[in-house]
């Protein structure tokens, strides 16, 4: 098929009323919830799932993709009003959006948030463009055997880049990766972990486990941490139009808003690393190239612009992975990689040749969205103060109740609630452990993948190991793996053997 | 709830040692050593060496600092914190329990209105709220999506 009718398609798919006044909706609602302190762009598009499941494809990822946007630009709100992030996504420059409010420069910031959270988005969706379709073409030619070591090369980023703890990220990896053995063994067919329960026949209910571990556990946390006898939070007051000196602060600093997105875009690419991570990182690497480090923290615009374009562009660069080979480059594409399998766009390279439209008109809906963001954020920002006085008490029973029903929906039963219920509990538990529970998505997403391609890889090779390396694609990818965990290993030995003097002198004395 | 990461540990092991007595009784591939039973029996030995790591670390980094064993994060020592706990998960509990009986609106209103009251609303913010909360999710779910929630002892009645 042309390029041209394929683009044509993909537009008549977007341009549909339903499509945009759902984008526009999921926005809206994005926005809220990331502006919230406390609920999350993954908790956003976890609560949006129930409803997308009733839609078609297009509205549906339209949806979730305005919704997962939105929110990251969101959590800059309160991080200046407040001094909370709205999401982890803008924990890394906090302090400086906070201080730069309280200097007089509220709307410096929260613009400069804006259009440069647009602007590393913009960035993020072109890197889509030009990548996935690349990437779809190169992939065509892979087997099993090359599917195999790109799951096991997911599951490894996930516990040693993303986590500060990698023994309890891949702890948590491996529970996620147990849930998705629960069910009817791919290959045998026989029943695995469903102790006579019919309803685990079909396995853990993926989309209710997210609404549990992202939005209930939450809910939990947010119930117990309420402090009733504090008053609302003085809010440094507004100082005239938004985006008044935003233009200046960008001609300033073009370097830091390609860095930024550059980062944010690969940090996303990766499995496991998300918008957090790429913020935290590209803040750290604008203070090292800045020419004034001690400035940061202290209410500096520069470190706000690198990290305010890199995590709307990790937005876009984890749906490379996700588009291409079917592995989540964070927590909303996960869930992104259930929703595609729910309406039957598989992910994977295939999808790019038998429905290129479909894939145009994400494609689209990405830039179409993070345009929107600006509209949208602009009014997020004069609404801000009102919404943010919506005191948590009111809010979270509300979530909960979404929870609830949306559980409910993706099985027409109470045994969602029943798996929203254990998986809430159980992501409570482990945070409050220190577990990270990201890593358990990315098992129960990747568990199915892994272990279908390894025993396809088995049966074709007759249990030959070797054939795991004959050819040359699988081979670099099976280098990295082992790679990366050979590393991981001889830095913990090195570690576990490396004499701990600071502790032996302060014994001593 | 924080358990000490030897509590942890001891608990992956046993979850481990549970996996592998439950995947030996699943059957593999004729004449090979892969099957159903591989990847939960990889599984189960990557909880038990981690679980062992966890505990293992744990009690070298006891050897400097002691401590106890479970510590009860400050919010879940006040009744306050305790309350607001119970009636969330009590309000998950409900709808699985006595959902299918008595009707997701019943439920959902009575266990609202206990939660919000919990985190100490004004009662008639808190019916109102809990009117509110479900008539929308109903609305949203029940009429838009025609998500069959139970409507239990309100059958006929909406």
């Amino acid at each position: 098929m042309p390029v041209t009718d394929v683009l044509l398609q993909a537009l008549m798919l977007v341009a549909d009323p339903r499509v945009l006044i759902t984008a526009f909706l999921a926005g809206a609602f994005g926005m809220f919830v990331g502006a919230m302190p406390g609920l999350t762009a993954t908790m956003a598009t976890a609560l949006l799932v129930p409803m997308t499941f009733f839609m078609d494809p297009i509205p549906a990822l339209a949806a979730i993709v305005a919704a997962s946007g939105m929110a990251i630009f969101a959590g800059d709100i309160p991080g200046a009003l407040l001094r909370i992030p709205g999401t982890p996504a803008s924990a890394a420059y906090v302090e400086d959006s906070y201080r730069l409010a309280m200097k007089g420069q509220l709307n410096l910031a929260l613009g400069t948030n804006l259009l440069v959270s647009c602007i590393g988005g913009l960035f993020g969706v072109f890197v889509l463009i030009a990548a996935a379709p690349m990437l779809a073409e190169f992939a065509l030619r892979f087997t099993s055997y090359e599917y195999f070591w790109l799951a096991a090369l997911g599951l490894s980023c996930a516990i040693f880049i993303a986590s500060a703890d990698p023994l309890k990220a891949g702890i948590a990896l491996l529970i996620g990766l147990a849930m998705a053995t629960v069910g009817l063994d791919p290959t045998t067919g026989v029943p695995r972990f469903t102790f006579g329960q019919v309803d685990l026949m079909a396995g853990v209910e993926f989309i209710p486990a997210m609404i549990g571990l992202f939005a209930l556990a939450e809910v939990m946390r947010g119930v117990v941490r309420l402090n009733y006898g504090t008053p609302p939070p003085a809010m440094p007051k507004s100082d005239g139009a938004l985006f008044r000196g935003v233009g200046g602060v960008i001609r300033r600093h073009p370097g830091n808003i390609v860095r930024g997105s550059l980062l944010g875009a690969v940090i996303g690419a990766l499995p496991g690393a998300g918008a957090d991570i790429a913020a935290w990182m590209s803040y750290a690497v604008s203070k090292r190239f800045s020419k004034t480090p001690e400035a940061y923290g202290t209410g500096h615009v520069e470190g706000l612009v690198d990290a305010s374009a890199a995590n709307n562009s990790a937005v876009g660069g984890a749906w490379i992975p996700a588009l291409v080979f079917g592995i989540p480059g964070d927590s909303v594409t996960a869930i992104v990689i259930g929703v595609l399998y729910m309406k039957g766009m598989n992910p994977g390279p295939t999808v790019f040749i038998q429905n290129p439209q479909l894939i145009y008109a994400v494609f689209m809906i990405f830039i179409l969205t993070t345009l929107m963001m600006v509209p949208l954020g602009w009014v997020a920002v004069k609404a801000a103060r009102q919404v943010l006085r919506v005191p948590p008490r009111v809010l979270l029973p509300i979530v909960l109740s979404f929870c609830i029903v949306g559980a409910f929906a993706m099985t027409n039963s109470v045994f969602g609630i029943v798996v929203m219920l254990a998986l809430g509990v159980l992501g409570w538990v482990l945070e409050e452990n220190g577990f990270p529970v990201a890593p358990i998505i990315l098992g129960l997403v990747l568990g199915g993948m892994f272990e279908r391609m390894f025993m396809t890889s088995m049966i074709k090779s007759g249990g030959d190991l070797g054939a795991f390396f004959d050819r040359p694609i699988a081979a670099i990818l099976g280098a990295a793996v082992l790679l990366i965990w050979g590393l991981a290993i001889f830095g913990a030995v090195r570690r576990m053997l490396a004499p701990k003097r600071p502790a032996l002198q302060k014994a001593d004395q | 709830m924080k358990l000490t990461d030897a509590l942890s540990g001891a608990a992956l092991i046993l979850l481990g040692l549970f996996m592998l007595w439950q995947s030996a009784q699943f059957p593999s591939f004729a004449g090979t050593a892969y099957g159903a039973a591989m990847l939960p029996r990889l599984l189960a030995l990557g909880f038990v060496i981690g679980g062992a790591l966890l505990v293992l670390r744990d009690i070298m980094a006891r050897r400097h600092a002691g401590g106890p064993f479970v510590i009860f994060a400050p919010e879940l020592r006040r009744v306050q914190g305790i309350a607001a706990m119970a009636a969330v998960l009590g309000n998950v509990a409900a709808q699985i329990l006595l959902g299918p009986q008595l009707g997701y609106p019943l439920v959902s209103v009575l266990g609202l209105l206990v939660l919000f009251l919990v985190l100490r609303l004004p009662v008639w913010q808190a019916t109102l709220l809990a009117i509110g909360a479900t008539a929308l999710c109903w609305w949203l779910f029940a009429v838009l999506l025609r998500v069959p929630l139970p409507r239990g002892l309100l059958e006929g009645i909406i």
